[in-house]
């Protein structure tokens, strides 16, 4: 007899997002992204959440209580859907905070335990029923991953793929390599070219485990024997700027949730209208990015607190 | 010869007994003591010229009374009548070491150049087999060689001898290799760090070095001499020269065989080097870079080994 799939391949519901005015950021989804929004209800908030692609973005307030303690801007958790959370929990064998308790829409969900998931804040939530709403636009086709800085991709590996159901899609390894040449020409004597030996000033293992229509992105800094450098959010991204970005969050908060990446057919259109919709980008041009893609960042000024990108690159 | 040959070399230090053991015993160099005055000043002889070693705070350098390259005594019998020959306004005169008379010319006639004309010495000349041969040549900051030039060159009718351009370039590659995507490269536009222009002037044995700065938009690095150096560091070192001091006599630079086994003798003899080994300079030469913290500070000296063809 052949064994039936007993357990389900993840599927991400939502991904919570904390921004200073949920209205305000839903808006520019709306008007900037041509994205529908709904308006769901979670305790006493009404959080607009923006379907794209198979999962969703939920706008939640800074201070929100559904968030519990110690939530700042930015990418705050994520949901995978799961029936029975408690069950699944339990199948999974990660700790839970609190009890199952009502969450978007008055569907049951129960918090993993952080430092069981490497820091990625993670809820099992029951699935929304918000399939009615068109998750796309000419702009944007879907949440193309969501970053993670991250302390160890092993055990990320281990927690997500091993416990928690999701699929291993790939692994890169992004450097950035300075070589310095020194060039001495003269009148009279023959031309010198020096070049010192090659610097790697920033490295990152990037490994990309699918969870339902996108991928958890864990960036684990390679190079933690080179100097941070300093944040700067003005000057356009190279993988040494990442880098240090990784290194900076891992070391004062730990692991965890770091930045959103949605998928757009066109990278440049995308940057262009951003910017011309008056949002700071960081990226006037889209660079290199990983699988093969062009990315973008827009400043996180423009979403109320959250660092996104763009992405555009083929399907593989 | 055309031109003038530079006689002495006058050295201001903070540590004048650190400076003249690093001469004399480090360097092998030959001491005489010559009378100014009331005292003595030493002398060391190099090649065909002096290094002589003053007290910061020594009338007879006089004004600017700050440790470093001071001046350069051009040889000349007759030092009253050179200046008034090439029309240099005089700043000073009297009689110098030795009881030779000297001219200062006023520093702003010479693009900051101190120089003075001097009745010169004679008895100066190494031996062959000495670790220094002579001095290569007096590193000077600049803010317009041409201007330097003019005044050398094609007034006091010294030979140019050659002019360069050292720059550092940074090009960075970033990679991105995936077991699913395969690899891609993505080069950068290399990008000038900083860089300096040279020009060689000819004063005797010697050389004048002239460096501008390549692109004073180049902010200079913030920490000097804790590294090996390279030419950004250089193009910093007489960026921050500038700023401070303006135009002048920056280093002094000697000419040595064996770059590698003169900076390994000098560090275990107890001597700070910036550079532990040789490095690539100006006129295809490898140079190294002695830290000026052995002096004092301020007084900056380095070696130069000469490409193969020139006169070590």
């Amino acid at each position: 007899m052949i064994p039936t799939e007993t357990v389900a391949m993840a599927q991400l519901e939502y991904v919570a997002l904390v921004v200073d005015d949920p209205e305000r950021s839903a808006a520019v989804f709306e008007k900037d992204l041509a994205l529908s929004a709904l308006r769901l209800t979670c305790g006493r908030s009404l959080v607009p959440l923006i379907p794209v692609g198979r999962s969703a973005l939920a706008l939640f307030a800074l201070g929100d209580p559904f968030l519990g303690e110690g939530a700042r801007k930015g990418v705050d958790h994520i949901a995978i859907a799961a029936a029975e959370p408690e069950v699944f929990a339990r199948q999974c064998g990660l700790a839970t905070v609190g009890q199952v308790s009502d969450g978007l829409d008055g569907n049951k969900q129960i918090a993993l335990c952080a430092e069981a998931t490497c820091g990625v804040k993670t809820r099992l939530s029951q699935p929304l029923s918000i399939r009615s709403a068109s998750g796309h636009s000419a702009l944007v086709e879907r949440i193309d991953h969501i970053g993670v800085a991250s302390a160890d991709n092993m055990k990320a590996r281990e927690v997500f793929i091993d416990k928690l159901g999701c699929v291993y899609e790939s692994q890169q390894t992004d450097s950035e390599v300075e070589v310095i040449a020194e060039h001495f020409t003269s009148d009279k004597y023959p031309p010198v070219y020096h070049i010192r030996p090659p610097m790697l000033v920033g490295s990152l293992r990037v490994t990309f485990i699918t969870v339902g229509d996108c991928e958890l992105e864990f960036l684990q800094d390679l190079t933690e024997q080179n100097e941070v450098d300093e944040a700067s959010h003005n000057v356009a991204g190279t993988t040494r700027g990442d880098r240090s970005t990784i290194a900076r969050y891992v070391a004062s908060r730990g692991g965890g949730l770091h930045h959103i990446a949605l998928k757009t057919p066109d990278i440049d259109q995308v940057l262009t209208a951003m910017a011309s919709a008056g949002h700071r980008v960081i990226d006037a041009k889209s660079r290199p990015g990983s699988r093969r893609a062009q990315i973008g960042f827009l400043h996180p000024s423009a979403l109320g607190g959250v660092l996104l990108h763009f992405v555009e690159r083929e399907e593989r | 010869m055309p031109g003038y040959a530079v006689n002495y070399v006058a050295l201001a230090a903070r540590d004048v007994d650190a400076v003249c053991e690093f001469l004399g015993h480090g360097l092998g160099l030959v001491r005489s003591d010559l009378a100014l005055g009331e005292r003595s000043i030493a002398f060391f002889a190099i090649g065909d010229a002096y290094v002589a070693v003053f007290e910061v705070d020594d009338d007879y350098p006089d004004e600017p009374r700050c440790a470093g390259v001071h001046h350069m005594a051009l040889a000349a019998p007759a030092p009253q009548v050179a200046a008034t020959l090439h029309g240099l306004p005089i700043a000073g005169q009297g009689l110098g070491p030795g009881g030779r008379q000297f001219v200062a010319v006023a520093a702003k006639a010479t693009c900051g150049i101190r120089t003075r004309f001097f009745q010169p010495l004679s008895g100066a000349g190494q031996a062959e087999d000495g670790v220094i041969g002579r001095i290569d040549h007096l590193g000077i900051a600049s803010l317009d060689n041409q201007r330097c030039i003019e005044v050398f060159c094609h007034r006091l009718g010294c030979t140019l001898e050659s002019t360069q351009t050292d720059l550092e370039i940074r090009n960075v590659t970033e990679s991105f290799v995936s077991d699913k995507y395969g690899a891609v490269y993505h080069a950068r536009a290399p990008e000038i760090l900083g860089g300096l222009r040279g020009a060689f002037i000819t004063v005797g044995d010697c050389e004048l070095a002239i460096m501008s700065d390549y692109d004073a938009s180049l902010p200079p690095q913030e920490y000097l001499g804790e590294t090996a150096g390279n030419t950004k560091g250089d193009q910093s070192a007489i960026a921050k020269f500038l700023a401070r001091e303006g135009p002048g006599f920056a280093h002094i630079a000697f000419t040595t065989r064996d770059m590698d086994a003169l900076l390994a003798s000098l560090s275990g003899a107890g001597w700070r080097m910036i550079d532990q080994v040789g490095r690539p300079g100006g006129r295809g030469s490898r140079i190294g870079f002695v830290h000026p913290s052995n002096f004092g500070g301020g007084l900056l000296m380095h070696f130069v080994e000469p490409a193969r063809g020139r006169a070590p």
